[in-house]
């Protein structure tokens, strides 16, 4: 069962400290070390599970499950050390070193960008802080108005599907917003990113930069906005409606994590065909229309005919909803399907999104 | 050392006639012949071959179209070569002010666009911190910061932009005549900080067509003529290569080479 997930989860965390895996200063073995550090702890585990509970009925989706994430958050640590250190001996080098370079074709590889980017951190970061000052410069209430706004939705759907609508179903109006925040984030990411190049077009033409930071800084400036708007609504909601706090909660930020990088590859796709076809701001709108509706936003994924389901859950913003919903609303750990295409529509958007972007990049500065 | 290096760089433009960023236009095109789009090709830049050493102030002189600018840009990295190469020292500063206070945002102060501006080139939050009371001071515009950039005289805007460039501290500077630009007390200042980058022994690039202001700051010159690199020496001789390059071409009249047309679709 899902319940066993603390332990094996605790037992390969206890097992890697163990053979010091999490070290600041990874040295050669440390794959070696995790890799014997992660058996370790689920042989253990297992064991310890084996004999308190016995092996019937325990779930290997969740040994499944556990695995995937925690090979994720070991890559993650190794990545940022591996650029760590990189940027450190950069940094040393400047001023300019002996070796020629070409700048342009050092660009057209995925390390050289994923180097740049983070050398252009600095840049990701202002970026996102100028759209959310701009946002609320002028006005008199600033930021309290990204605070407010789940509030007042609140107010208005609680209004709508009870006094008017009169719909029985308890807990309606969260169960709504759940998904609709969570939908507003990833379509105004979609919406913003297609102009993320196009209205940049002298900054492009003068300046050489990665490109790919601009869509980004956009969805990363919307994920701001969405985690302002769920700070405020998730804790009114659950205090409003009595919602216990459950374990599957501790799962958000890890899908909120693939939605947003599902949302970047998306944006990077966006702005760099918005920038060859301008068409693409006008046939978003009717896509995000029909998305709308073929995500269980409005209606529950048990309520679709049997044989449409899986259709639905495929439908690309379906996954990350219907995970946000069995964390927050029905209170259960998230099936494996779920998982598996959350994961697969992030990477893959991810994907094709980097690989896009890079191959048009150095046209953007003639086509604009 | 070497800072700049072409090697055979051609540079490749393709002008769209009656081109459209729209689906419907490209469809439409396929049945009338004379809104189909044509494409004709362009060569800015044929062959270059350069090698700039550091600490050299190169002066790029040519006539309108010769290509000084597509050279300029492609060192900046803005746009890629067609064929050849073009290298640049690893990790060298590139500062242009080919176009001063690009990317400032009108809503945002003076202080804002300045981090902003800083950002875009590349700079970490240490480093940024570190110019950024050098720039203010450099533009003169205490007093202005904290106002928002569209309350900003055009003067003004310019200052800002160049105090930025001039601070980013590169290792590579592309002008592209903005010194000609601005109030006197400007050009004064600019060229003063010209001065200062020559001092420092910063690679420049200058491209103009003032020769005293060429005289004033390179000591090489190479002269372009549409696309290709025609003279490559020093500044006297190279001044008035140019100068009988514009002569002979009034007395012969200009034969252009007719450029190749080519049909899309």
């Amino acid at each position: 069962m899902w319940t066993t997930v603390p332990v094996v989860v605790g037992s390969q965390l206890i097992s890697l400290l163990a053979v010091r895996a999490y070290v600041p200063q990874p040295r050669s073995s440390w794959l070696f070390r995790v890799v014997v550090g992660a058996l370790l702890g689920t042989a253990g585990s297992s064991l310890v599970i084996g004999v308190a509970l016995g092996f019937e009925g325990v779930s290997r989706a969740a040994f499944v499950a556990d695995v995937l994430l925690f090979s994720i958050a070991a890559l993650g640590w190794r990545g940022i050390w591996v650029l760590r250190a990189r940027a450190r001996l950069d940094d040393g080098t400047h001023p300019a070193s002996l070796e020629l370079v070409d700048r342009a074709e050092e660009m057209t590889t995925l390390r050289g960008v994923v180097m740049s980017l983070y050398r252009y951190r600095e840049l990701l970061r202002s970026l996102v802080l100028k759209d959310l000052k701009l946002k609320y410069r002028g006005s008199v209430f600033g930021f309290l108005w990204s605070l407010a706004n789940p509030l007042l939705m609140i107010v208005v759907y609680t209004v709508a599907f009870t006094v008017i609508l009169r719909v029985r179903t308890q807990q309606f109006v969260f169960y709504l917003l759940l998904g609709q925040l969570a939908w507003t984030f990833f379509a105004s990411s979609a919406a913003m990113s297609t102009g993320a190049i196009v209205d940049n077009a002298p900054l492009i033409r003068s300046v050489f930069f990665p490109r790919a930071i601009l869509p980004i800084g956009t969805v990363l400036f919307n994920l701001a906005q969405y985690l302002l708007t769920i700070s405020v609504f998730l804790p009114v909601t659950l205090t409003w409606y009595g919602v216990p706090l459950s374990a599957p909660m501790l799962l958000f930020p890890a899908f909120l994590g693939l939605q947003a990088l599902f949302s970047i590859g998306v944006a990077l796709i966006l702005a760099t065909l918005t920038a060859f076809f301008r068409d693409v701001r006008h046939l978003l709108d009717v896509a995000l229309a029909v998305l709308f509706w073929t995500t269980p936003i409005l209606y529950e994924l048990a309520q679709v005919p049997e044989r449409l389901r899986l259709l639905i859950l495929l439908s690309p913003m379906s996954p990350f909803i219907v995970a946000y919903q069995q964390l927050f609303f029905y209170r259960q750990w998230p099936e494996a399907t779920v998982w598996l295409i959350a994961g697969t529509y992030a990477v893959g958007a991810f994907v094709i999104g980097a690989t896009l972007i890079l191959a048009f990049e150095d046209r953007f500065s003639e086509q604009l | 050392m070497t800072a700049i290096e072409a090697q055979a760089v051609s540079k490749r433009f393709l002008l769209r006639h009656n081109a459209s960023v729209e689906l419907k236009v490209r469809f439409l095109g396929i049945l009338h012949s004379e809104r189909r789009e044509t494409v004709e090709e362009f060569w800015a830049l044929k062959g270059v071959s350069l090698t700039i050493k550091r600490g050299e102030a190169v002066g790029l002189v040519g006539r309108n179209g010769s290509g000084k600018s597509t050279f300029l840009k492609l060192v900046a990295g803005t746009h890629r070569p067609t064929s050849g190469h073009l290298l640049v020292a690893r990790n060298a500063r590139i500062a242009s002010m080919i176009e001063l206070g690009v990317g400032f945002h009108p809503e945002l102060t003076g202080r804002e666009n300045v981090l902003l501006n800083a950002a875009i080139h590349g700079l970490t939050r240490a480093e940024i911190d570190a110019i950024y009371p050098a720039i203010v001071e450099y533009s003169g515009l205490e007093h202005f910061i904290d106002v928002p950039i569209k309350n900003y005289s055009s003067g003004m805007h310019m200052r800002l932009g160049f105090a930025v460039a001039a601070n980013l501290d590169p290792d590579i500077l592309l002008l592209d005549e903005i010194l000609a630009v601005g109030d006197a007390d400007f050009r004064q200042r600019c060229n003063g900080t010209v001065e200062e980058f020559l001092d420092k022994g910063k690679t420049i690039l200058f491209v103009s067509h003032d020769s005293e202001a060429v005289r004033a700051i390179c000591h090489r010159v190479c002269v372009l003529e549409q696309g290709e690199l025609v003279f490559d020496g020093g500044v006297e001789d190279g001044l008035s290569f140019y100068d009988r390059l514009l002569t002979h071409r009034a007395d012969h009249g200009d034969v252009r080479i007719r450029p190749a047309l080519r049909e899309s679709n």
